[in-house]
């Protein structure tokens, strides 16, 4: 059994206090690097662990501190990435409700290491039970001199706040959380120059993710050499896995990396409910192209994911078993990722439109024979055009679709309805009979 | 310098140069539809994406800029399908309404669409339909919000251009629309760039709705003639209708941008009513009809008369006119009239301040480009609202501050809105500007400044003080060794050519009509100017001109002068003209004719007693024409034949356009250059009044101001010291408003809809105290002159001091101002009655008793 960092004192009562999380020796890492590092030794440590992003691009965390012009005499920031947005995701949730104080103790440690004095923590509006156990645990901080002025008697100065989103999944970007921090329309803005250089308000920023920042204070306290045996050689660590779909036990598990995706959906999920067959995995959030059953035993890693086509992301395992309808499930993400399109470039504004009122028509059973060439061309037209990854992630969703189950859509075309469409199938598997929505019968 | 291949051509250019403009500098094209020359790069569009060898992904070439090395692919297979399929993507749900759209011919989509899109499509849904009918915004722009692309190039140009933030995005996604707050602009400054710069049909000019398609247009290039920051303006004309004005990018300083009045003032040319049609001359009272002939034997016969009573000839010209009538009217007065008395300014009391302004323009004028001009470190502005009064010269202070991060001081008395943008901003009172010039250009230490100088300071009755003042600062930088730029922001397009050609040198309109009330002048020749309106002191200038035994007036809209003239002669509009303007940069650039003089005869209106024409074909001639014919009746020849004639003359008498040759101005114009004997007489010692006196007067009011400023140190706003008691009295000032530009505006029938209301502005808390609020109505008096005006509340106003502009001919602003006593303090109460009119309590100013009939007109 694999011993849990990150979760483990989720299971404690009363975990999100202060007084918990000190007991548990919470803010000793801390006290040890303003009294024992400097920040450009915090640095080297956590580059040395091969910590990687935990936000969906796997960027190497320490090598994005390293890029903050430490001569730069504007203010500099840091901001936490709480809005986690991604469909099928809930790792952070889990961070921020049951053990604040870990992921707080990890943005002080940050904001010391890059010389920030001010961290923002931008968090989804929809986490308002979470923004105010978080809140809490600030003022607990401020109370007890852990935020503020001369943190644990050093000359180390820092202030959080908390800011909310709006509802926009796209301020789950980086820029764009930005300019809705700035008070701008949360959209992407153009790179270079990278936000570790011109971020917020212009000034050099970092930007990390929850559970990166998380993972913070346990390499200060147990090591790099710890952090990096866990899990796969690349990309080591603890990892919070967030199983959902049609899987018997749904949840957050902390298992380290490189993990394989069927051990972790049926092993640790229990496989699909009913005794029924799974069908196909999405690895990493609804932009991470799916796998099916037979491709399950590759591991969850972001090197091996992204060489099979897909992506770690965020690690939101979504299961669909095989009563599941891919062309529904397709159509679902692919509206999600139109309506949470910011607009601000063509491809992803128009394309992605186009793409659901082909979907949608497929799905309605009035698709028409090249349809499916007609969604890969514009699959063409959009992926590697787009001004941010979101339209990019909405086509390798649809593209991972058609690429195994494109069969299902031929189907969905050729006999122009839907095979898993629960209350009318058994009849118009047998019939071919179809419903007639306007006039409520069957004919 | 970096070196890079662009298909397969290797080329070295300047750090920074963005791949779309390398590549233009090779010969081939990339499409864009975001970007703008004047805008920061969004690359939101993506049709400029290009391939860049060792890049994962397509580079937008819009906001990529080069790198040493840089191998670029802008033909290539994959750049030239993903061209076609952001189009295809862009056209899905564009409405392709092309034959009923404004934009249909001149259309980026569709150019594009022809250039670099697919034969077909493959879009076989519904399109998005965000409404039906096509929406008014304001008076002027129009809206499709289907047809919109999404660009924001009109959201980006509003804010970062203009500095408006009229538009802006609403919603997300696919449901993204733009549009102003509410929905509305009926709040913004109506320039209608976002109508300029928009690539598609979803802002359109209202005006112009379903006039024409732009290939029927016949489009003139010539020059605005609001204001003296000389933007090119491209007309666009059918027959004798004006269509549209706009202004291409490639030429002007303006580069496209124009402002409202530009834009959509320009329609004041096509008004008939108005117009003088024919040569009039008063006959019992009445002004009636004659012929050329009849009327030039009638002015000869006074001036013979005139002259055997050894009488004074004087001669006012408007600055509106262009060099050529400038030089012709001079021609006339000297060698028909053998009068050395013109002024080409009567609203301001220049009088005693033409020597030192004509060392000012001699010494430290900057005959350079505006855009070179900016390039320096520090621009103090001194008393201009020049977001109202040279919108598109603010354009480029905005762009310089944003681009160069020039910074700024603001010496003003009407809040601007580079306010914001500014380092120190110093509102004060009429007359206090003299104090205050020096303190502002001691709060910086640039080493490289630039200095525009505005209209307000004209107007000032310390105008000669201050200019005093303003010299012995420039004199001590520029000895400092600091590098001084100097440009005036006037508000007539040719003030400077007026002055250039020598019409400072003449006396004053002042003195002018002090001789006409003493009796000493007999005839006054008025040309393009309505002194009546205009000049300060309303009452003692109707008192002056009666005296006349001749009034001569030379104009195209019947003016108010005109109204009360002995003789009144029809010239052209400026439509009808040509010729060259000066403006502010000191560049001569040509005015085109853009239709002719109108040839249907259109009744005039009758008012009481006066006819002032009566039915007939135009006989409206070219000003230099009736110079020339008037000169002949008097057996001269001013032999102003032609254009180029008279420009030669002008080059080989007035030293500052010596070198220009009119044939050969080309778009870019042509600049002016100082007089450098002048300039070396200075350097050597000053010949005008000693400076030192003035230094050491101006330092002892520094001293005084420092004082007052200290007191509020940190504030940066100070407060103008308003002193006087606020019971309602104020101090008056006027000046252009954004939506008017002299007083032929007014015939604007566009401008007019937008802004057909005089207001009063006065300070927000100056109104709590009085117990108004915006938007009431009040009556504004000075002594008999009573006008009822809406009120206008405005919280970075100074206190004590009230605008009312100039514009509105009904106001009589002129008639607030007393030259005599303390200058303009007019008094606002309550409005008496709820109708915005303005009524004048006495009628019997106390010239026109004695000669009943001839000073009726102006007082309808």
């Amino acid at each position: 059994m694999f011993e849990t960092t990150l979760l483990k004192n989720t299971t404690l009562n009363d975990s999100h206090l202060l007084a918990t999380y000190r007991s548990n020796g919470g803010y000793e890492a801390l006290n040890n690097v303003l009294t024992n590092f400097s920040p450009e030794q915090l640095i080297d440590l956590v580059k040395e662990s091969n910590l990687r992003g935990r936000g969906g691009a796997g960027f190497p965390t320490g090598l994005k501190w390293s890029f903050v012009p430490r001569e730069s005499t504007k203010p500099k920031y840091l901001c936490c990435n709480a809005d986690e947005s991604e469909p099928g995701t809930f790792k952070d949730r889990v961070i921020i409700e049951k053990d604040p104080h870990q992921l707080i103790e990890g943005i002080v440690l940050a904001s010391y290491a890059i010389g920030a004095h001010v961290a923002y923590i931008y968090i989804r509006v929809e986490y308002s039970v979470g923004a105010k156990i978080l809140q809490r645990a600030l003022d607990e901080c401020y109370n007890a001199s852990l935020l503020g002025k001369n943190i644990f008697g050093s000359d180390f100065n820092l202030d959080i706040t908390i800011h909310h989103g709006a509802g926009a999944y796209i301020c789950g970007e980086e820029t764009a959380l930005l300019s809705s921090i700035e008070g701008y329309r949360g959209q992407p803005k153009l790179k270079p120059p990278f936000p570790a250089i011109s971020g917020l308000y212009s000034c050099p920023t970092v930007i990390n993710n929850v559970e990166t920042l998380a993972c913070i204070p346990h390499i200060v306290s147990k090591g790099a050499k710890w952090f990096k045996e866990i899990g796969s050689v690349k990309g080591p660590g603890p990892k919070l896995y967030c199983l959902s779909g049609r899987v018997n036990n749904p949840g957050t598990y902390e298992l380290p990396t490189g993990i394989s995706l069927r051990e972790l959906v049926e092993g640790y999920g229990g496989g699909a409910p009913n005794g029924k067959k799974i069908k196909a995995v999405i690895p990493g959030g609804a932009s991470a192209p799916m796998f099916p059953e037979s491709e399950l035993d590759i591991a969850m890693d972001y090197d091996e994911l992204m060489a099979a086509g897909s992506m770690f992301g965020s690690a939101g395992v979504i299961v669909m078993d095989e009563d599941s309808c891919i062309v529904k499930a397709t159509l679902s993400m692919l509206t999600f990722f139109h309506h949470e399109s910011c607009g601000k470039c063509s491809p992803c504004r128009e394309g992605l439109t186009w793409v659901v009122k082909l979907l949608h028509r497929i799905d309605s059973g009035s698709g028409k024979s090249g349809d499916i060439e007609e969604l890969e061309h514009l699959a063409n037209g959009i992926f590697g055009k787009c001004f941010c990854p979101l339209g990019d992630g909405a086509i390798m969703a649809l593209r991972g679709a058609l690429k195994y189950f494109r069969e299902e859509f031929i189907f969905h075309i050729d006999r122009g309805y839907c095979p898993f469409h629960k209350p009318y199938s058994p009849l118009m598997l047998s019939s071919e009979q179809r419903y007639d929505h306007s006039m409520h019968q069957w004919h | 310098m970096t070196t890079v291949c662009i298909n397969g051509i290797s080329q070295s250019f300047d750090e920074g140069t963005l791949i779309v403009d390398a590549a233009k500098a090779l010969g081939f094209d990339i499409p864009t539809f975001c970007s703008h020359p004047r805008l920061d790069p969004v690359a939101v569009c993506r049709m400029c994406l290009v391939e860049v060898e060792g890049q994962p992904k397509l580079l937008p070439a819009c906001a990529t800029p080069v790198s040493d090395g840089m191998v670029v692919h802008t033909e290539s297979d994959t750049v030239k399908n993903t061209q076609e399929s952001t189009l295809e993507i862009l056209l899905a749900n564009h409405p392709l309404d092309c034959p009923v759209c404004d934009k249909g011919g001149e259309c980026q989509l569709q150019d594009q669409a022809y250039s670099y899109g697919a034969a077909e499509s493959h879009f076989d849904e519904n399109k998005r339909r965000f409404h039906e009918a096509d929406m008014p915004l304001n008076k002027v722009v129009v809206s499709n919000l289907n047809r919109c692309i999404q660009c924001q190039l009109c959201v980006r140009y509003c804010d970062e251009v203009v500095g408006a933030q009229a538009l802006g995005a609403i919603g997300i996604g696919a449901d993204t629309t733009v549009s102003g707050f509410m929905e509305s602009l009926e709040n913004c400054d109506q320039c209608g760039n976002c109508i300029e710069v928009c690539p598609v049909g979803a802002l359109m000019s209202l005006p112009y709705r379903y006039k024409s398609r732009p290939w029927d247009l016949k489009e003139v290039d010539t020059i605005c003639p609001f204001c003296a920051t000389g933007c090119q303006v491209t007309v666009g004309a059918r027959d004798r209708e004006l269509m549209r004005v706009r202004s291409k990018s490639e030429s002007g300083l303006n580069r496209e941008a124009l402002c409202v009045r530009g834009r959509f003032g320009l329609d004041f040319t096509t008004q008939t009513e108005h117009r003088i049609q024919q040569p009039m001359i008063r006959h019992n009272g009445n002004l009636v009809s004659v012929s050329w002939d009849e009327a030039f034997d009638f002015i000869h016969e006074k001036v013979t008369h005139i002259n055997k009573n050894k009488q004074s000839i004087g001669g006012l010209i408007s600055p509106s006119m262009t060099n050529e009538t400038l030089y012709g009217f001079q021609k006339l007065m000297q060698q028909v009239f053998g009068s050395q008395l013109i002024d080409s300014f009567c609203r301001w009391p220049l009088g005693q301040a033409y020597p030192v302004l004509g060392r000012l323009i001699d010494d430290f004028y900057s005959r350079k480009p505006l855009e070179d001009i900016l390039g320096v470190d520090h621009c103090i502005i001194l008393g201009c609202n020049i977001t109202d009064e040279n919108p598109v010269s603010e354009y480029m202070v905005r762009e310089a501050h944003h681009k160069n991060n020039l910074s700024l001081s603001l010496l003003t008395t009407r809040p601007t809105r580079l306010d914001r943008i500014a380092e120190h901003v110093q509102r004060y009172l009429p007359g206090e500007e003299v104090e205050l010039i020096k303190p502002i250009f001691d709060k910086t230490d640039s080493q490289k400044l630039c200095v525009l100088l505005g209209t307000d300071i004209f107007r000032s009755p310390r105008v000669n003080q201050t200019l005093l003042t303003l010299e012995s600062v420039l004199f001590s930088l520029q000895t400092g060794g600091k590098h001084v730029d100097l440009q005036f922001l006037l508000d007539r397009p040719n003030q400077l050519g007026a002055w250039d050609l020598g019409i400072k040198n003449g006396i004053d309109f002042e003195t002018m009509l002090k001789q006409s009330s003493s009796g000493d002048m007999g005839m006054l020749y008025v040309v393009g100017e309505d002194p009546l309106l205009s000049c300060p002191d309303g009452y003692s200038v109707a008192e002056s001109l009666q005296k006349l035994s001749l009034l001569v007036v030379q104009d195209s809209f019947m003016s108010e002068t005109a109204k009360v003239a002995d003789v009144v002669l029809p010239g052209f509009t400026f439509a009808e003209s040509a010729g060259t303007f000066t403006n502010n940069e000191g560049r001569v650039q040509r005015v085109r004719p853009i239709y002719p003089p109108p040839t249907k005869t259109v009744m005039n209106v009758n008012r009481a007693d006066i006819i002032y024409s009566t039915p007939g074909p135009s006989k409206a001639k070219r000003d230099t024409d009736i110079f020339n014919e008037l000169s002949l009746s008097f057996d001269k020849n001013l032999g102003l034949s032609s254009l180029e004639v008279v420009f030669s003359e002008i080059a080989k008498r007035v030293p500052e356009y010596q070198d220009i040759d009119v044939s050969a101005i080309d778009e870019a114009g042509a600049f002016s250059k100082n007089k450098t004997s002048a300039r070396l007489a200075l350097s050597g010692l000053p010949d005008g009044p000693d400076p030192s006196p003035n230094e050491s007067k101006t330092s002892s009011s520094l001293n005084q101001c420092n004082d007052q400023t200290n007191t509020t140190e940190g504030a940066n706003i100070y407060a103008a010291t308003a002193t006087a008691t606020n019971r309602g009295i104020f101090k008056l000032i006027t000046g252009n408003c954004m939506f008017h530009s002299g007083y032929l505006s007014e015939y604007s029938p566009t401008l007019t809809s937008i802004a057909d209301k005089a207001y009063v502005e006065v300070n927000e808390q100056d109104a709590i105290t009085l117990n108004l609020k915006d938007k009431d109505l009040v009556t504004v008096s000075r002594a008999s002159h009573v006008a009822n005006l809406q009120l206008k509340t405005n919280k970075h106003f100074p206190p004590g001091v009230a605008f009312i502009p100039e514009n509105f001919k009904s106001v009589q602003v002129n008639r607030f101002i007393h030259s005599t006593e303390d200058s303009s303090i007019i008094k606002i109460e309550p409005a008496l009655s709820q109708k915005i009119e303005i009524s004048l309590i006495t009628q019997a100013a106390t010239g026109a008793k004695k000669n009943q009939g001839k000073f009726m007109g102006g007082r309808g």
